[in-house]
């Protein structure tokens, strides 16, 4: 084991972990910040979806051994003073979660497509997120609330 | 923070008995020489082969902190040199890679998914050698060098297309390293295309890939050379070489174009697996080489 | 620039106010926030991680299982086998052909063969690879043609057709008789994975009251229930299946998938244990979309009326029934789509195979039917040259036609209105059939 000093969401955390285990279990297991999702465990569906220092990353195949000196951002540090993100709430409001075992990394990308590109076309939403996969709805509603919550018009 | 160089791991865990984070080269080589581990830097291929079981491996070698070894760089005029662990999207991410290297970027937008590329490297798609690596055809097709270490003292180089041997299998030594990645700059009346076919726009594994380049004689119009390569139909990504010796010295017509297509239909020689049949794979390698030509023939005439 | 859609309030009141609007659901906001807590957040103090060591081929007596070196894991808790079963070792939605852990026979190569519940999940895991299985393989069925072969050696004591069923309308021999044009055609359709993004998953555990309580992603609680405690041999107030947030379930979480294991661990250990499937574990082990194979004889008169639909419906529902067989009896009630039918004949046949088990998945069987009583549709169209919406306008059913079993419609009956709706659409967006 080896002891880490992890920066998740602007707060320091203090774990032992074997350096090759997933950041994904390291967040949900010791730090059980739970909020992003194992879907396949082999990078193929996007659940996991977190940023390391604002880039969207497969938290399932990254090791926490990368992720020293670097900053981690999950959905859990998405709100701010108390109120959840656009993203969030369009998300929610306009049917774009149904299970919602998908959603954290969804908006995950989205959040760091909108850091990137504040205005994308419908084009650049779908490109963001192809590496997320939902089999509740289809994405229509998915793109509708990220066009939304980036204030661009909605087809 | 002081990095720690080797993790000996007590009670082995996926069969792994070390995990080493080299601090230089040298030491890199020296674990690797003392057959200790697999390199690796994204992960994207052999994290997910020890997880699945499929390979076994005495330790883990995570070579991305090593110096320079995830930097790039490009002038205009002096092609592009790419370190070995550098993420395909910062590749992407870059106008002064995408707007001249087209069949390159190409290539790199369709690889996994934006997440996945922020991990995965360009030189671990290389030595992950999958007959269907999607950076291989568009890195043929731009004669793109690799450098690597050997057995022996010192570094050597080669082609992208004679780095190949085999499914999974590179003429990589298993304690050698791979290094980084030389391209030269394109010749402003050549043009280059990669189109790939898969049933998914991302997150999948290609059918059949294709990439061509032209490059015409400024005087005549004339094709003065053309390079197509094919991944997915052979045991390794390939050139289809009759197919760009029917184009040398003639006029690139769409109907010459066309023919040159079914050469390459002709003489590659794929097989049947989960992904598609051997005569469908054919039937879209003649298709992607015709478009892949058309497109490459529009960016030289540019 | 087209304005956002509005999105309704909750401060509606008539009866009928909710329908066509959008209403935000009352836990989205958990789950944008990523606080929703689904079976694998979930941690017990005290808690043990459990894998499944399946069976790996379709068809095999079991000879051993050697359960030592696993035994032998550090961190190891329990391994258990068939004999570990303190009731009866049989389940299933329908009719109980399924074990808990393979016992006599492996029947395919997604039979749960042991269980090992550890302190941690690399450990439960090891353990699994070291189970040695002493299997002597017999001839597996590996298809439909397979399984009606005569030869073919049976899955079950009952033999490998589980069912049959029957529609019958009309004369078979007057329609026939009556057809200008006769289309026959053999469809097959493949099996497929509901792939819903959270695997089966489940936390068991004794509550102080002696209940044993399990947490599971789970579309049938009771129904899981019903099950449990027979295998358990404990009463049924003796079991409580909570259901969590599930992360999709599509049909696949109405079987048992997760709960007994984790539940028998539990009861074994005296700890509590969570059960979370790999991916993998998921592909392999539950149920999935029933291939099928349909051999359609269908016939029409030249001005496009349909005169009969002669059909043999065959479904592989693998190596346990699951709901198969309600499946393909669904899909020999929808072989004639909706559409009115004078004649009719439609048998439906549910085989046993040493393949993976199908059961419930979005559709239920009709998905399936519709691949082939559309593309017989779109067949007699062009061999008469009437297009293919016009073809279909001319047999939709409508308010006070029947279907095959009878069925009539009333107002509710929509398919006219639709096709004439995308008729409309093509004409409107001048759209043609490629061929008509």
């Amino acid at each position: 084991m080896e002891h880490y000093s992890l920066k998740i969401n602007g707060n320091v955390y203090e774990t032992d972990a074997e350096p090759f285990e997933s950041l994904l279990d390291v967040l949900r297991e010791k730090l059980r910040l739970t909020g992003s999702k194992k879907g396949c465990d082999e990078g193929e569906c996007g659940s996991c979806t977190v940023l390391l220092d604002g880039k969207p990353v497969l938290s399932c195949i990254l090791l926490v051994s990368d992720v020293r000196e670097k900053e981690v951002l999950t959905i859990e540090g998405l709100p701010q003073g108390g109120e959840p993100h656009p993203i969030q709430v369009e998300m929610t409001e306009r049917g774009g979660i149904q299970c919602g075992y998908c959603t954290p990394g969804i908006i995950m990308s989205a959040y760091a497509l909108l850091q990137e590109n504040p205005r994308p076309s419908e084009d650049e939403i779908r490109f963001a997120i192809a590496g997320n996969i939902c089999r509740c709805t289809g994405y229509s509603k998915i793109v509708e609330a990220l066009q939304a919550a980036a204030g661009t018009p909605i087809r | 923070m002081t990095p720690f160089r080797a993790h000996p791991i007590l009670s082995p865990v996926l069969g792994l008995e070390g995990y080493y984070e080299p601090a230089s080269i040298d030491e890199a080589l020296d674990i690797l020489r003392r057959g200790n581990g697999k390199p690796f830097a994204g992960g994207t291929d052999v994290i997910i082969n020890l997880r699945r079981r499929t390979v076994t491996y005495k330790g883990l070698v995570n070579i991305k902190r090593l110096p320079g070894i995830a930097d790039w760089s490009t002038e205009p005029g002096e092609g592009l040199h790419i370190g070995a662990a550098t993420p395909f999207r910062d590749l992407e991410s870059s106008p002064s890679v995408t707007q001249r290297y087209s069949a390159l970027a190409e290539s790199i937008r369709v690889i996994g998914s934006v997440q996945l590329r922020n991990m995965a490297t360009i030189g671990g798609n290389l030595c992950n050698a999958s007959p269907a690596a999607d950076s291989a055809p568009a890195l043929i097709v731009s004669k793109a060098t690799v450098t690597f270490t050997g057995n022996g003292d010192g570094t050597r180089s080669c082609l992208v297309e004679q780095f190949f041997s085999g499914p999974g299998r590179s003429i990589l030594d298993p304690d050698g390293l791979l290094l980084s990645l030389e391209i030269p700059e394109p010749e402003s009346n050549s043009g280059d295309c990669f189109q790939r076919f898969t049933p998914r726009g991302a997150l999948d594994i290609a059918v059949v890939s294709a990439a061509s380049r032209i490059t015409l004689d400024r005087s005549s119009g004339r094709v003065q050379e053309a390079v197509i390569a094919l991944g997915a139909v052979a045991p390794t990504p390939v050139r289809a070489g009759k197919a760009e010796e029917v184009l040398v010295g003639h006029e690139p017509t769409p109907d010459l174009m066309a023919q040159a297509a079914k050469i390459a239909k002709e003489e590659c020689n794929p097989i049947s697996d989960i992904r598609g049949s051997a005569s469908y794979r054919q039937a879209l390698v003649e298709v992607l080489v015709r478009r892949t030509l058309e497109q490459a023939l529009e960016r030289a005439q540019r | 620039m087209a304005q956002p859609e509005q999105v309704t309030s909750a401060a509606q009141s008539g009866p009928y106010d909710w329908i066509g609007s959008s209403v935000p659901k009352v836990d989205a906001l958990d789950k944008a926030l990523g606080i929703t807590q689904y079976v694998g957040d979930m941690q017990m103090p005290g808690m043990l991680h459990a894998r499944i060591r399946w069976s790996g081929v379709p068809h095999a007596v079991i000879r051993g299982i050697d359960t030592s070196d696993a035994e032998k894991v550090p961190g190891v808790r329990a391994v258990l086998t068939a004999g570990d079963i303190p009731g009866v070792n049989r389940y299933g939605l329908a009719v109980q052909d399924q074990r808990v852990l393979a016992d006599d026979k492996v029947r395919s190569a997604a039979d749960p063969v042991a269980l090992v519940a550890a302190e941690t999940e690399q450990a439960a895991e090891e353990a699994i690879n070291k189970i040695k299985l002493d299997l002597e393989p017999l001839r597996p069925v590996l298809s439909i043609e397979d399984a009606l072969d005569p030869t073919a050696p049976a899955i079950h004591e009952g033999g490998n057709l589980f069912a049959r069923t029957t529609v019958r309308k009309g004369d078979l021999d007057q329609g026939v008789r009556d057809s200008d044009v006769i289309v026959e055609t053999t469809y097959r359709t493949h099996l497929m994975d509901h792939m819903a993004m959270e695997t089966e998953s489940s936390l068991a555990y004794m509550d102080p009251t002696g209940v044993l309580t399990i947490i599971t992603s789970t579309q049938y609680p009771y129904r899981d229930r019903r099950q449990i405690a027979p295998a358990l041999n404990l009463s049924m107030n003796k079991v409580r299946v909570v259901q969590a947030p599930i992360g999709g379930g599509f049909g696949r979480k109405d079987d048992i998938t997760s709960e007994i294991h984790a539940g028998l661990l539990a009861l074994k250990t005296h700890r509590p244990v969570r059960l979370i499937y790999t991916r993998q574990d998921s592909l392999i082990a539950n149920t999935k979309r029933h291939p099928m194979l349909m051999k359609f004889r269908t016939g029409a008169r030249s001005d496009g009326r349909l005169t009969f639909v002669d059909a043999d419906i065959y479904g592989d529902t693998g190596a346990y029934l699951s709901l198969g067989a309600f499946v393909i009896k669904k899909a020999g009630i929808h072989a004639c789509g909706p559409y009115d039918v004078p004649n009719i004949r439609v048998d439906t046949h549910t085989l046993y195979t040493n393949n993976l088990s199908s059961g419930a998945m979005r559709g239920f069987g009709v998905l399936q039917a519709a691949m082939a009583h559309e593309s017989q549709m779109d067949q007699l169209a062009h061999r008469l040259g009437i297009s293919p919406i016009d073809i279909r306008l001319i047999n939709t059913l409508k308010p006070g036609l029947a279907t095959g079993t009878g069925q009539v419609m009333d107002e509710g009956c929509g398919i006219e209105a639709t096709v004439l709706r995308i008729k409309e659409y093509m004409e409107s967006h001048d759209l043609r059939f490629a061929r008509s």
